[in-house]
């Protein structure tokens, strides 16, 4: 499997910033539930079903980008049987389906822009992905950026911003367990 | 020390203008805060420190629209004065003057979805501007008996609503709609006749 970061991939990726850049995440419900429950057999060592979804993820075509997704998530994953921990890898597939709007990908390739995970690092980038995955509709990026603002190790610190990123993502439906994180190292500090 | 902080003068005021300027150029819903932020030249997560997203940003740039809107209306209604008549007209011509000139104001306003009751400030500053409409309106139809009175908040309703459609139809370059009129005319004579029908004015002799 080929893994090299693309320059150009990463140059299109560092430039995505207008709202036809990003598809509501509505779209992708059906693509992503599905390559979710795939990336989870395959998890568990489920070799047909990490078949199935190299086959759909297609990653040197640019297959469906909920699967590319979901790919991703699984070599990312340490307890996952397809573990590879390879950053350029794991960034090239999320940068990948972000090239395609979907604001899941938009959100993680963000983060790890942010961080200069397997990529340069560059944040206002990464930050912008992030908002921008959030308009998608995606609330946890919302509370994902919130958290890169309250800890400051990656960008400056900004409790204002974390702030109002994190009602932003509860008003988007943001997964409450994260919320509840995000908001206690955002208490812990603002205190 | 942070890379960037956040030393840009007015960074509040900055995003509202980046933002009317990508509505005005893409619409209400075609921009997103990144590049709100890219083109008022901060970076996207400072957004949130004023905003709590696209929509709390556009209400804004629709609430500074309606204050210079009602401000307009305000200098037109009192420009027309002492004739009653002069000044009504008035605030419907600064109605499409408005339009004409602040474009993004007036999209934010009228196109983008926002609800004039989003925010107080926004109910209140709309509140005003539809004041000096009705107001221009009762002192237009002061001259009736007060049982024999069309509602003024009926008729500047009414008014309002010409003026808009003015606006939209022949003013703003809707696809496919022309008139051998010009707006303004279009507007004035529109008024004219439909205060004669109510009696608020004199039939033309």
């Amino acid at each position: 499997m080929k893994h090299v970061i693309l320059p150009a991939i990463l140059m299109a990726c560092a430039s995505i910033a207008t709202a036809q850049d990003v598809r509501p995440i509505a779209e992708f419900e059906e693509d992503r539930a599905k390559y979710t429950a795939e990336s989870d057999l395959a998890c568990a060592g489920d070799a047909d079903a990490f078949g199935r979804l190299i086959a759909a993820a297609d990653p040197e075509k640019q297959g469906n980008p909920a699967a590319l997704s979901a790919l991703a998530w699984l070599v990312a994953s340490q307890n996952c049987a397809y573990y590879t921990g390879d950053d350029e890898q794991i960034s090239y597939f999320y940068l990948r389906a972000a090239q395609e709007g979907y604001p899941v990908a938009l959100a993680y390739g963000g983060v790890r822009m942010i961080r200069g995970l397997g990529l340069p690092q560059n944040t206002d980038s990464g930050a912008g992905l992030l908002v921008l995955a959030l308009e998608g509709g995606f609330g946890d990026a919302g509370a994902m950026l919130a958290g890169e603002l309250v800890t400051g190790i990656h960008m400056p610190r900004d409790m204002e911003a974390a702030k109002n990123l994190l009602q932003a993502a509860e008003a988007k439906g943001a997964d409450p367990a994260l919320l509840e994180n995000v908001w206690s190292a955002y208490a812990a500090i603002a205190q | 020390m942070p890379k960037r902080g956040y030393h840009h003068g007015n960074l509040r005021q900055a995003l509202v203008e980046a933002a009317l300027s990508l509505i005005e150029a893409k619409g209400p819903t075609g921009f997103t805060l990144s590049e709100a932020a890219k083109t008022a030249g901060v970076t996207p997560a400072a957004v949130y420190r004023h905003f709590e997203g696209r929509e709390d940003l556009i209400a804004e740039a629709a609430r500074q629209g309606y204050e210079i809107f009602a401000d307009l209306m305000q200098f037109a209604f009192d420009k027309g004065q002492p004739s009653a008549l002069a000044s009504f007209e008035a605030t419907g011509r600064a109605y499409l003057a408005f339009a004409r000139k602040y474009p993004g104001h007036y999209i934010a306003m009228f196109e983008s979805g926002i609800s004039v009751n989003r925010t107080p400030e926004l109910a209140a500053v709309a509140t005003r501007a539809r004041g000096v409409m009705e107001h221009a309106a009762a002192e237009l139809s002061k001259h009736i008996p007060p049982e024999k009175r069309p509602p003024a908040s009926m008729f500047s309703a009414h008014i309002w609503a010409m003026s808009h459609g003015v606006v939209e139809l022949y003013a703003r370059n809707s696809p496919g709609t022309q008139s051998p009129f010009a707006p303004e005319d279009l507007l004035e004579s529109g008024i004219g006749v439909y205060l004669r029908g109510l009696g608020l004015i004199a039939p033309d002799q």
